[in-house]
């Protein structure tokens, strides 16, 4: 039996502890770069902002509606998230963090009622964290999944389904037939795994609802899309096919893009980015302790504004595989170098580290200088810089080419995030103040 | 970790960058100036801590040596306890205790004064007489709760400020209670 968790609106849920004033009042929260919604209060719903919707589109709702849009608060998401996994681990024996907002726990070998039990826990990061959060449980992890949308549904809209589902929707103790009632009101595509693709095949071939795509036998499943397909009807049926992890493998490559807040044109700015982001991609690269032997770098224009486009990539290999920040910013910065054209108004830069393998298996070398003894000052060297960031912040200690700016100031390329919430609870001056 | 880091700095700044694939020296600098737990004044020159205490002055960092010396054994070293650790006492509920900042003196004489900094812990039952931070109308406010035959209060812990009583149409909700205050006396 598994259980997800899942914080309602996460983000804007975050902001609110925070700020009580925005509670029962429209609220998103944006993509970096201030671009679009990628999370929404239940009133903001209402007014018809979708997920993704640019904010020049929706902006007229600030003053029409009383919209309050926020830029993206990671710090802040990060910590409440930590928060709220580690409460809701309590729920079974093992768990896995699913998502920033999610988790699943393995419920098996826990006695007594499992929806009594998560309304417990429910309660418990309602008022311990300030989250309010939906619980779906089932024999499955999609059936679970399923369960948690018609828990958050049942709750944000009175009458999609049973009133008794809202908050806690635990599918193993509806007896047949009001099951089969909830897969038949919800909608194929919102079946985890399913996506928009699959959907409008499935509806073409008659596969409307959550109960049709049950009732299909596998194997035919199977010969006409996937078994990936497959193995999502097995579990709706009620039959466990995907286990939980513990441990997420390691990433099979890292990357950090990021949009800049305003376009760049000239080659210095470009390389404090390029910089910038292969320190951070490194960073990633030593914490699931990894090396790289291939460096990508790309920029490119943007395609919504007028003038000249250029995009373009280029992947660096490396001599020897390495988690060396110097050696992957130098790689990076070649790249760069090779592809820049002065002219353009560039708006994107990205670093990905591809080919990635585990720091343990190295590739020796018949000849050559021995390399060791500086190898490991290197890695020492690695080891410090990670440390003394974490204790004192990112970005403390970084490479040259990353630039330096005055106090108050903000690089160039720097995200646009100008409507951002304090890091209340990771950094002394962000502390959250208490008036009178 | 200072040591491995001068180390590693001083074998750095001696050696290129020549490995991979290009050839540039590298200079490592510090974005924002690190705090110096130990002044110039009075260098922390040895120290047998197992957080470094970091000695910088412009770009040069000093070696603290944290190693342990060879020769007899400590006589301590079957009594070795973990150092207390004040946070961990006063926390009970790690998950639900939020750090938050005073301003104002309404709280004077209860011992929380302007830039306190205090813990609040949002676990615990709010009783009568619990010092809470409460949300009223929105606002966040320190005070002292009165709860006596269901009515409620918010009590100020100073002449100067008014008590606040419940107003029709008035929201207030407890946000949490307040565990502990950290005064500080240097900075």
């Amino acid at each position: 039996m598994y259980a997800l968790v899942d914080g309602n609106n996460f983000y804007v849920s975050c902001e609110r502890v925070f700020r009580p004033d925005l509670q029962h009042r429209p609220v998103i929260v944006l993509s970096n770069n201030d671009g679009c919604a990628i999370a929404r209060s239940n009133e903001a719903k209402e007014l018809g902002v979708r997920m993704g919707h640019p904010w020049h589109e929706i902006r007229h709702l600030e003053k029409e509606a009383g919209l309050v849009a926020l830029s993206a608060n990671f710090a802040l998401y990060g910590d409440m998230s930590d928060r709220m996994a580690s409460l809701v681990a309590a729920l079974g024996h093992r768990h896995e963090v699913y998502s920033i907002d999610e988790s699943f726990v393995d419920l098996g070998g826990i006695p007594g009622d499992m929806t009594e039990r998560a309304h417990a826990i429910r309660a418990r990061v309602l008022q311990w964290v300030g989250i309010p959060c939906g619980v779906g449980i089932a024999p499955t992890k999609t059936l679970a999944k399923l369960a948690n949308h018609v828990a958050k549904t049942a709750e944000r809209k009175p009458g999609s389904y049973p009133a008794a589902l809202a908050q806690v929707c635990n599918l193993a103790q509806l007896p047949r037939e009001e099951l089969d009632a909830v897969l038949e009101a919800t909608e194929v595509g919102e079946v985890w795994g399913v996506g928009r693709k699959i959907a409008a095949q499935l509806k073409d071939a008659g596969i409307e609802t959550v109960l049709d795509l049950a009732r299909l036998d596998p194997a035919t499943v199977r010969r006409r899309w996937s078994v990936v397909l497959e193995r999502t009807v097995r579990e709706l049926q009620g039959m466990p096919c995907i286990g939980l992890d513990d441990q997420p493998p390691p990433k099979k490559e890292i990357a950090c893009t990021r949009s800049f807040g305003q376009p760049i044109s000239d080659l210095p700015a470009l390389e404090q980015a390029v910089s910038t982001f292969a320190s951070m991609a490194a960073q990633k690269l030593r914490r699931q302790a990894s090396h790289t032997a291939h460096v990508l770098v790309f920029i490119h224009t943007s395609p919504y504004r007028k003038g000249p486009q250029y995009a373009r990539s280029i992947t660096v290999p490396l001599l020897r595989a390495t988690s060396d920040t110097v050696s992957i910013v130098h790689a990076a910065l070649a790249g760069l170098r090779r592809i820049y054209r002065s002219g353009y108004a560039f708006i994107k830069a990205g670093v990905m580290l591809l080919d990635l393998h585990s720091a343990k298996l190295r590739q020796g070398e018949l000849d050559l200088e021995p390399l060791e003894a500086q190898d490991c000052a290197r890695e020492r060297l690695m080891e410090a810089l990670d440390e003394l960031n974490q204790r004192y912040g990112r970005g403390t200690l970084k490479l040259a080419s990353a630039g330096i700016e005055a106090k108050g100031e903000r690089a160039s390329w720097a995200m646009r995030q100008e409507r951002r919430s304090p890091a209340y609870t990771t950094s002394w001056n962000d502390m959250l103040e208490v008036g009178e | 970790m200072l040591k491995r880091w001068a180390d590693a700095a001083v074998g750095y700044g001696l050696g290129t960058a020549a490995e991979n694939i290009l050839d540039i020296t590298t200079v490592f600098v510090f974005a924002a100036p690190l705090p110096i737990l130990a002044s110039p004044m009075h260098p922390v020159l040895h120290s047998s801590c197992s957080t470094p205490v970091p000695y910088v002055s412009g770009l040069t960092a000093l070696e603290i040596d944290t190693s342990v010396r060879a020769g007899f054994p400590s006589p301590a070293e079957d009594f070795q306890a973990e150092r207390i650790d004040v946070l961990k006492h006063i926390i009970v509920h790690p998950q639900a205790t939020y750090t938050l900042r005073v301003r104002g003196d309404s709280m004077r004489d209860d011992g929380i004064f302007d830039g306190d900094v205090i813990l609040v812990d949002r676990a615990i039952k709010p009783r009568h007489g619990h010092i809470v931070v409460a949300v009223v109308d929105g606002a966040f406010t320190c005070k002292k709760l009165w709860l006596r035959g269901g009515k409620l209060r918010l009590l100020s812990a100073n002449p100067g400020y008014p008590d606040i009583i419940p107003q029709e149409g008035q929201t207030i909700e407890v946000w949490g209670v307040v565990l502990a205050s950290v005064k500080r006396f240097q900075n």
